[in-house]
């Protein structure tokens, strides 16, 4: 029986990124958010959740990515706002007026976990697109 | 690549089909009239599409498979649910759980096949991506394919 909910977009073969796409890494020491910013990062893990979900997903495996932040592997499985998130190991793809966003999964665990705090413009037009 | 072993039973058994991996530390062994095939190697992945494929029953004839037999020791591969990003076809077998393989066969069962990755991040094939035309690599976030022993851009 299928209990899958299908989610956005979803390429599950080999995707070659285009040039033009920027990548995002899923993470970066010493770029994190504070405690003041507390409420942006919340907002932050809400719109990349909603992105994961109705957003382009491309290079899907069938596995659940692992986040290596730390010295032990984790799986990116998590409680958010009362719902279990899990997420398939798979790079997302973001459209915004200008740029084109790539990054891994994984980013989304990280922002949730580590309080990893990527770039301000693309912190901003995620925001901006998925609030 | 190349074809490890052929799938030998002509009942068509479940295909297990979700999120994968594997445990190579621990073992199970494969019940009476059963045998299950693999489409990757231990500690690696599959695509989506990959996953489609083995669950629609395609011949994957010059894909990479290896069917275990009945009375075959196997590692403890284990089975997700999967997350909404997955394009599962409605007549596979899905789990609510972590589930691992011992669990999910029983005698009788016919050839099943396992639609889900066996990965494993500590495992030398942990890079190895199984598509349904052949094995790649990511290097430098770049895509390389397998062709003949030898790694060329994809």
């Amino acid at each position: 029986m299928d209990k899958s909910v299908k989610f956005g977009s979803t390429h599950g073969g080999i995707y070659i990124h285009k040039n033009e796409e920027i990548f995002i890494p899923e993470f970066v020491q010493k770029q994190t958010f504070i405690t003041a910013e507390s409420e942006v990062k919340v907002r932050l893990v809400n719109a990349l959740i909603k992105c994961y979900k109705s957003g382009s997903l491309v290079n899907v495996r069938r596995h659940i990515a692992v986040s290596k932040v730390s010295n032990i592997s984790e799986k990116c499985i998590f409680e958010w706002s009362g719902e279990h998130v899990s997420l398939a190991d798979a790079e997302l793809i973001m459209e915004t007026d200008p740029a084109v966003y790539y990054f891994k999964t994984t980013l989304i665990y990280n922002v949730f976990k580590y309080d990893y705090k990527p770039a301000a413009e693309f912190v901003s037009n995620v925001l901006g697109k998925f609030s | 690549m190349g074809l490890s072993c052929k799938e030998s039973n002509d009942k068509r058994g479940p295909v297990f089909a979700g999120h994968g991996s594997v445990n190579t530390s621990k073992s199970t062994v494969v019940p009476e009239g059963t045998s299950i095939t693999f489409f990757s190697k231990d500690g690696a992945v599959i695509t989506d599409d990959l996953g489609v494929a083995i669950e629609n029953w395609e011949a994957l004839n010059d894909s990479y498979h290896r069917t275990f037999e009945a009375g075959e020791s196997i590692p403890l591969y284990c089975l997700y649910p999967t997350c909404g990003a997955l394009n599962i076809q409605p007549t596979s077998t899905q789990v609510n759980r972590a589930t691992t393989i011992d669990e999910l066969l029983k005698p009788d069962m016919g050839n099943c096949r396992w639609a889900a990755c066996t990965f494993d991040e500590d495992h030398e094939n942990a890079d190895l991506i199984f598509h349904t035309d052949g094995v790649y690599k990511k290097i430098n976030g770049e895509f390389f394919v397998e062709v003949d022993g030898k790694w060329i851009k994809a």
